[in-house]
């Protein structure tokens, strides 16, 4: 992870400097995760990929002001979240989401359909009920408030410290810890519920 | 001690973070201890673990919908509009086009100051040493007033809260 960071504050030296292939090679690393967090916290594919879009763009214009004692990730995370909660309060109310179910491909009537978002396994029973988990997953943390979205996507997808998250949003640890906490005990009804 | 220790079950708060490895030195070992121990906080311990890793598997599956060729594009785009022109319009300018569009008072405000200005262009000629000239326009609740005397060649614009006196509708006094 060390290693990695030293990598990350080369490539922005070199994106900094004019060299549009480096600030590429950061575009290639980071884009999927920060899709993860942006369509966690919108629930809606092509807000999610505008915002994603946002990010970068936002990012590459403030290279300049990234400090080095802080890691790119934190940096590039927090101009994510940031621009996807500015998004839902200036929307106010959230679009319709798409519902997982039909990203996934499944559509209730007729089931499997190519493009599932669930890779299959070899294990067809195993595919279908890790579809239904992500489908239940989805739903539960669609009931949350985005704020408490972004707590769990960064933790749970991103494996960050309480520490790097509280950095991320700009909020205390304890704060973290609350939403978190709240955001686990209700998922866990939520799915035990269903 | 050991006792006290095993009769204390952890707390939903003891477990996350442990979960999460956010416990440190005693606090870690004595809940680590408990948890061999106690089958009660191992079974809710590992119910935390399964949700974790479903939200986690949930959260990979996602990444396939990310479609990083077509957002480079726009990036791309960006990138090169950035090296063209440095600022956009709206940050040149510190007020975006929706910001007009929601506020039709605004909009109407700033295009009646316009013309105003323009109006005065066209007859400052005709202006004697110590004529002033005050122009007024009304949009909603907003008035638009513009002051000017030649002799100075001041102009001062109001842009303010209409009062509760009514102001004939789009009025130009020149005198
Ligand atoms: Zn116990």
């Amino acid at each position: 992870m060390e290693r990695q960071s030293d990598l990350d504050r080369k490539l922005v030296e070199r994106a900094r400097g004019g060299d549009a292939r480096a600030f590429r090679e950061l575009f290639d690393k980071y884009e999927k995760r920060v899709y993860v967090i942006c369509y966690g916290i919108v629930r809606h594919r092509e807000d999610a990929l505008d915002l994603v879009q946002e990010t970068f763009i936002k990012t590459y214009k403030s290279l300049a002001y990234f400090r080095h004692e802080a890691n790119f990730y934190t940096w590039l995370y927090r101009i994510a979240s940031n621009s996807c909660l500015d998004f839902l309060r200036k929307r106010k109310r959230e679009k319709n989401p798409v519902p997982l179910a039909e990203e996934l491909g499944a559509d209730p009537e007729t089931g499997d359909k190519e493009g599932a978002i669930v890779k299959s396994t070899d294990n067809p029973r195993e595919t279908v009920v890790r579809k239904e988990l992500a489908v239940q997953i989805e739903a539960a943390i669609q009931s949350l408030p985005p704020d408490h979205r972004s707590v769990v996507l960064l933790r749970e997808v991103e494996k960050l410290s309480y520490d790097e998250i509280a950095k991320i949003l700009g909020i205390q640890v304890g704060t973290v810890m609350s939403r978190l906490f709240y955001a686990r005990k209700k998922l866990a009804e939520k799915l035990k519920g269903t | 001690m050991g006792l006290f220790f095993w009769n204390k079950h952890l707390s939903f708060e003891e477990l996350n973070l442990a979960l999460d490895g956010e416990l440190k030195n005693d606090r870690k070992t004595t809940a680590d201890k408990h948890l061999t121990k106690c089958h009660t906080c191992a079974q809710q311990f590992s119910e935390l673990q399964n949700l974790s890793q479903s939200i986690e598997q949930a959260g990979r599956d996602m990444e396939q919908f990310a479609d990083p060729a077509s957002v480079w594009q726009g990036v791309e785009e960006a990138i090169r509009e950035k090296k063209r022109v440095r600022l956009s319009w709206r940050e040149r300018f510190g007020v975006s086009f929706p910001v007009l569009v929601a506020r039709p008072a605004l909009a109407f405000s700033i295009v009646a100051m316009i013309l105003v200005f323009t109006f005065f262009v066209f007859q400052r000629g005709t202006l004697a040493e110590n004529e002033a000239t005050i122009n007024s326009v009304t949009s909603e609740n907003k008035l638009v007033m513009i002051f000017k005397t030649k002799e100075r060649n001041i102009t001062v614009i109001w842009l303010a809260d209409q009062p509760a006196i009514a102001v004939p509708p789009p009025v130009v006094n020149h005198q």
